[in-house]
């Protein structure tokens, strides 16, 4: 799939500037590091005082946010998928403003901020959103209504933080395909930072009203140096909603 | 706007670097790519407005009458992150605009035309790219989840 995009893209890129330099096709990136055009920062795992790694940053997914491999469906789920595909994914909750849910991120960068008892998780887009885990040793809320990003608890496994969030609606899909889930899905996260200028996770989702087995998928960040996450109010002038028509308007 | 020699591998670069910062909704939903279309106009406005900026441009035809277009950008953070500014494209630049026409045809609320935009050409041959959600949502078939 990546594969299949990026030659989209290198198609475009190369029938449009074929020929025509020079130019300035595009202004560079005003600051730093950018989505993913640059390398990484270089240097050793940063840690807190207290001995832990610090994942404190701005992390940009670049291009691996819509990377989730085949997720094995049930053949109700599939038909779901199916019909929302053959509708050009018109319906997709991203498009009218709504939060991605867990474990879906979207393409703009997301911002750790760490504590010894909790990290919060803010993400730039689709809307702003916030997700916190908890390192306090508590555990999953009991009476909880069904939530958009669900409730996270975490916890150290040596220099892996692992992040258990359950209590989903079935609102958001997993991907912008249209992969759908139930309120039983349950996404364990292994956050790593090999180096100073990486973040890595591990996911495993688990839904066994949807899936036929867990299915696990990994992303890759890039720090963002010399970046703050940006204002994105979604639903400013989202006139999208109203011409997201699909195959038959 | 800083004017580059760009090597078409940077070009290629930066492109591929638009990729991941869009992808609000899906373009085939809202967006036809069988109907490309290439505007030539004067720009009137950038509204810098989420989830997508817009990008007005008036047109005149043979005759005198004038056309609004409004071309769908990529988000502000975006296309700040790509170097844009609120000077990048100013009141009556004369431009070229590439992109693709809405599905349903209609006119937006304000009476502009309704397209999504891919590239921008200044007169003097500049191009300002403006990413297009074509490139970044996935296929409906073919491509995965």
């Amino acid at each position: 799939m990546r594969t299949a995009a990026a030659s989209l893209v290198l198609l475009l890129a190369v029938s449009d500037l074929r020929g025509q330099a020079p130019q300035a096709p595009v202004a560079p990136p005003s600051t730093g590091n950018s989505m993913g055009s640059e390398k990484a920062p270089t240097g050793p795992t940063p840690r807190t005082p207290e001995g832990k790694v610090d994942f404190s940053g701005v992390w940009d997914p670049g291009s691996t946010f819509f990377n989730i491999g085949q997720v094995p469906l049930q053949p109700w789920a599939e038909a779901l998928q199916r019909e929302r595909r053959a509708n050009l994914s018109k319906d997709d909750p991203e498009g009218h403003c709504l939060p991605a849910g867990v474990p879906r991120i979207s393409p703009f960068p997301q911002k750790f901020v760490q504590t010894p008892k909790l990290i919060v998780l803010l993400d730039e887009g689709n809307v702003h959103s916030y997700r916190q885990f908890f390192l306090d040793g508590r555990g999953h809320a009991t009476d909880t209504f069904p939530l958009w990003m669900g409730d996270s608890i975490a916890k150290w496994e040596g220099d892996t933080l692992v992040v258990e969030t359950i209590g989903f609606n079935e609102k958001t899909w997993i991907s912008g395909q249209g992969v759908p889930h139930t309120d039983a899905l349950k996404v364990i996260e292994r956050y790593r930072r090999p180096d100073f200028g990486h973040l890595e996770v591990e996911i495993t989702m688990e839904d066994p009203a949807a899936f036929t087995r867990p299915h696990t998928f990994k992303r890759g960040f890039i720090l963002l140096t010399n970046w703050e996450i940006h204002e994105y109010v979604c639903n400013e002038f989202n006139i999208d909603k109203d011409h997201l028509v699909g195959p038959t308007p | 706007m800083i004017r580059y020699g760009t090597s078409t591998a940077v070009a290629v670069m930066l492109l591929l670097s638009a990729v991941s910062t869009v992808a609000h909704h899906s373009f085939a939903a809202e967006y036809d790519q069988n109907k490309p279309v290439s505007v030539k106009g004067t720009v009137n406005r950038v509204a810098w407005v989420n989830p997508h900026a817009y990008l007005y441009i008036n047109v005149k035809d043979d005759k005198g009458k004038l056309t609004v277009w409004a071309f769908e950008l990529l988000s502000p953070n975006a296309l700040a992150r790509q170097g844009w500014n609120n000077k990048s494209l100013v009141y009556g630049d004369e431009v070229t605009v590439e992109g693709y026409a809405a599905r349903d045809g209609k006119l937006l609320a304000d009476g502009s035309v309704h397209a999504n935009s891919r590239m921008v050409t200044k007169t003097d041959g500049r191009k300002v790219y403006v990413g297009s959600s074509l490139e970044a949502t996935p296929a409906p078939a073919g491509r995965g989840q």
